[in-house]
């Protein structure tokens, strides 16, 4: 971390660092701990997993409202940047960015090492045709940081692919593809200096990249399951998916956040820090090759 | 199969929307037909996998096989390769 930068950032970082990962180890902690013999109905009495339970006891009326505005603002982004229009602060800004030979390596080369990454562990199922165990998750904010909107894509297709080869493919797949995509932009653009070698980048990196990133991406996903699903306000009678609102979130939407978090939280920031000099010294680095309009 | 039309429909309006853009010549237009195309060969594949009867799409997927990690890394380091040398590549000719 640099010398000159005011103490307060390191402190901040630190506190933040702490928040995010205690947020996940109790996460994790308490999933792990459940008493599977009572099964995941138990929720419906509030006897379920307690951080599934916390997020349960909000209402499907709050998630419906609360998770529509988070899928439509996270929706927005993405055609956002597919038009090449991006956010900077509070801006919307024009940029260009080239999609030559480098740009859509990138994304293959993301998307191949991520979905590869993710299943491999496809065996180890939590939902059934929903969610698995995913380490791979940690790659996210690394394609991110460095790589930026190629990054992110390639993010969403690696996800796209996993679904495929790990058999979880679905109409619910779209939701993960764009929530993937999140998971990646958000460090893309909340991280400000990718070399991570400042207590603001690390503070930006736990706040934005493990805990915004993190349960963005896992609401994002867990509404579009709720809307196409079974309880569905609007699409009841013709369900695309079979995932009942209470294992939607009482049981996915935690677990994607927890899932995403504990090892984004643990292993990404230093791989990002390592990785960053290699980026940059072979012209992947996404700030080297982006082009803002006036 | 029922469960998977949506999907497909999901695929094939991306692999349109790519060429509409790509003959408009948006520079966007490549990577979303790229996304297309990639999309009918993940479904391919898919299929291939159930129909061969590796797993089942709506009972509950796979067990963890050997099989699958192999598959796995051989994506992951045919991707690496691919992509390293399209970087590579791209970075001599410039």
């Amino acid at each position: 971390m640099t010398s000159k930068e005011a103490p307060s950032y390191k402190l901040a970082a630190v506190v933040v660092a702490i928040i995010v990962l205690a947020i996940a180890v109790y996460g994790t902690y308490s999933f792990l701990s459940f008493n599977w013999a009572t099964g995941p109905g138990d929720l419906l009495a509030g006897k379920g997993w307690t951080f599934g339970q916390a997020f349960l006891n909000l209402g499907f009326d709050f998630w419906l409202v609360v998770g529509g505005i988070t899928w439509l603002a996270g929706t927005i982004l993405f055609l956002m940047e597919l038009g090449g229009v991006t956010l900077e602060g509070l801006k919307l800004r024009r940029f260009s960015l080239r999609w030559d030979a480098v740009d859509i390596a990138t994304t293959a080369l993301c998307a191949a090492v991520y979905g590869g990454g993710l299943f491999a562990t496809g065996g180890l199922t939590i939902i059934p045709g929903f969610t698995w165990i995913r380490p791979a998750n940690a790659l996210t904010p690394i394609f991110g940081i460095l790589f930026g909107l190629p990054g992110a894509f390639g993010t969403a297709i690696g996800n796209f692919i996993a679904d495929a080869f790990a058999g979880f493919l679905s109409v619910g797949s779209i939701g993960g593809f764009v929530g993937n995509f999140l998971l990646a932009w958000v460090p893309y653009k909340f991280v400000k200096d990718a070399s991570m070698r400042s207590g603001k980048s690390w503070a930006q990196f736990y706040l934005w990249g493990v805990l915004v990133g993190s349960v963005w991406c896992a609401i994002y996903i867990g509404w579009w399951l709720y809307f196409i699903g079974p309880q569905s306000p609007v699409l009841a009678s013709f369900p695309l998916t079979g995932l009942p609102a209470f294992l939607v979130w009482g049981w996915f939407t935690p677990f994607v956040v927890i899932n995403n978090a504990i090892v984004t939280a643990i292993v990404s920031a230093p791989v990002t820090a390592a990785l960053f000099p290699y980026a940059k010294k072979w012209g992947l680095y996404w700030a080297d090759r982006i082009q803002y309009k006036p | 199969m029922p469960n998977d039309y949506g999907i497909i429909g999901f695929v094939v309006f991306v692999l349109i929307v790519g060429a509409v853009l790509y003959a408009m010549k948006k520079p966007v237009g490549k990577l979303i037909l790229a996304l297309g195309v990639g999309g009918i060969f993940t479904l391919i594949a898919y299929f291939i996998l159930i129909f061969a009867g590796i797993y089942d799409n709506v009972t509950g997927v796979l067990n963890p096989t050997p099989v699958l990690n192999v598959f796995a890394v051989i994506v992951i380091l045919v991707g690496l390769g691919a992509g390293y040398y399209a970087v590579q590549r791209a970075r001599v000719k410039t």
